[in-house]
């Protein structure tokens, strides 16, 4: 939307190289899937992760879920805790609750 | 419309601007503005949160350049962004966080004077140049580079006035202790750079104390809120003494550390009230970051606000008056690196 700007000589502030990011792939259904669900560790985030395992426990045939907690919200999830995902989840939820 | 005014429209309309006017970043200024960094304009300083984009050299003296900045200004810019990268600054909370907190720059050391740094009558601004541009420079780094806009990748409540600008200098030479850059293990000859999570200044006056304890436990009354983000955080605090009331607990012979002692011991908050009007009430077990040495289910015990006397920062700033200020955080940690 700047072009006009950029083309009388202006640089452009904004970032323009992001990090690469890839979508992962979409999913059609929970059935046999291990499901990590992620709680960013704020009041209330744990009864919505427990509500929603309930869920699709008894909708789907999910094989496993996997619960990982966040040592503090203000907090990124640590190397370990992300690793953890990856490696043993098909797919993620994460609540971020408050 | 005469052609400035026209450009400066534009500029408003390009969402580049934080909502006052900018300098036209033209591409001959943002070569000097690299130049004058010593570095490449491709060289990537880092990611910047919270959508990590890439804050090259170029992109940074773009955003310094419309700031209002001069080309001197940009290994100050420079030095405080890679400052605020450093993990332990937990820049990604900070930007993205429901908080108010913006990042206070603190400039110590001879490029004070050089580069025309106000230390002295309203350290806090506004006024001067270097203050008012070093310090909004960063924050269009945050909007532009890192994509933290209002409301969009910041998604803080209410937003504060210091997210505009906040940059001051120590008045080293009013301060009757070593410059905090010094107690930090640089030499005076350095000049540095130090960004802090911060809330606005939060002024505590005091116009007849004589003697350093009725002084202090004015400020230690102020850094004990049961609404501060420290309480559950914890991090670094700062208070910034006014040099008059420096004066007076240095010539009682008070040493830095005592000043942080003092307010360690006196800026506490009873449990008792916590469970009142704390972030978890009653649940005092839910505190992830309270030291171990305190009792959370005595009512009667007294939480620090912070883990150790060192996590309170003394600085001294501004000029005459009898008012300090406290600075309370986000609970993080204030990062120095030298400006070189």
């Amino acid at each position: 939307m700047n072009e006009g700007l950029i083309d009388s000589g202006l640089v452009d502030p904004t970032a323009t190289v992001q990090r690469e990011r890839r979508r992962a792939e979409r999913i059609d259904a929970l059935d046999g899937l291990r499901i990590g669900l992620l709680d960013n560790s704020k009041d209330n985030a744990n009864l919505l992760l427990d509500r929603i395992a309930e869920q699709i426990t008894s909708t789907y045939d999910v094989a496993e879920t996997i619960r990982v907690q966040k040592f503090m919200p203000s907090m990124v999830a640590t190397d370990d805790q992300i690793q953890q995902l990856s490696e043993r989840c098909d797919a993620v939820i994460t609540a971020i609750a408050d | 419309m005469q052609e400035p005014l026209r450009l400066i429209e534009q500029l408003f309309a390009s969402g580049w601007s934080d909502g006052l006017p900018i300098v036209p970043p033209y591409a001959e200024r943002v070569a000097e503005f690299v130049a004058a960094s010593g570095r490449l304009a491709t060289h990537v300083v880092g990611q910047v949160p919270p959508i990590d984009g890439e804050a090259t050299v170029e992109k940074v003296a773009a955003n310094a350049v419309m700031a209002g900045c001069l080309p001197e200004h940009m290994p100050v810019v420079l030095a405080a962004l890679d400052a605020a990268l450093d993990p332990r600054y937990n820049l990604r909370a900070l930007l993205a966080t429901t908080h108010m907190a913006s990042t206070m720059v603190l400039i110590n050391g001879p490029i004070r004077h050089e580069l025309a740094f106000n230390c002295d009558a309203s350290a806090f601004g506004p006024g001067t140049r270097a203050n008012a541009t070093v310090g909004r420079a960063l924050q269009l780094i945050f909007r532009n580079v890192g994509g933290a806009l209002p409301g969009e990748g910041d998604k803080s409540t209410l937003g504060a006035p210091s997210k505009y600008s906040y940059c001051i200098a120590e008045h080293e030479e009013r301060n009757p202790w070593q410059p905090f850059h010094v107690e930090r293990g640089y030499s005076a000859e350095d000049s540095t750079v130090t960004v802090y999570a911060a809330e606005g200044p939060h002024n505590v006056t005091n116009q007849y104390s004589s003697e350093p304890m009725s002084l202090l436990t004015g400020i230690a009354s102020m850094m004990a809120n049961l609404g501060s983000n420290q309480l559950y955080c914890m991090g670094d605090h700062f208070v910034a003494l006014a040099p008059e009331h420096a004066e007076v607990v240095a010539r009682a012979k008070w040493k830095k550390e005592d000043i942080q002692h003092y307010l360690f011991e006196h800026a506490r908050v009873k449990v008792k009230d916590l469970m009142l009007g704390g972030w978890y009430g009653h649940r005092t077990d839910r505190y992830m970051l309270w030291p171990r040495w305190v009792d959370r289910h005595d009512p009667e015990a007294s939480m620090p606000v912070c883990r150790s006397p060192q996590d309170i920062k003394v600085i001294v700033v501004g000029g005459h008056g009898k008012h300090s200020a406290y600075i309370p955080g986000l609970g993080s940690r204030s990062i120095t690196r030298v400006v070189t």
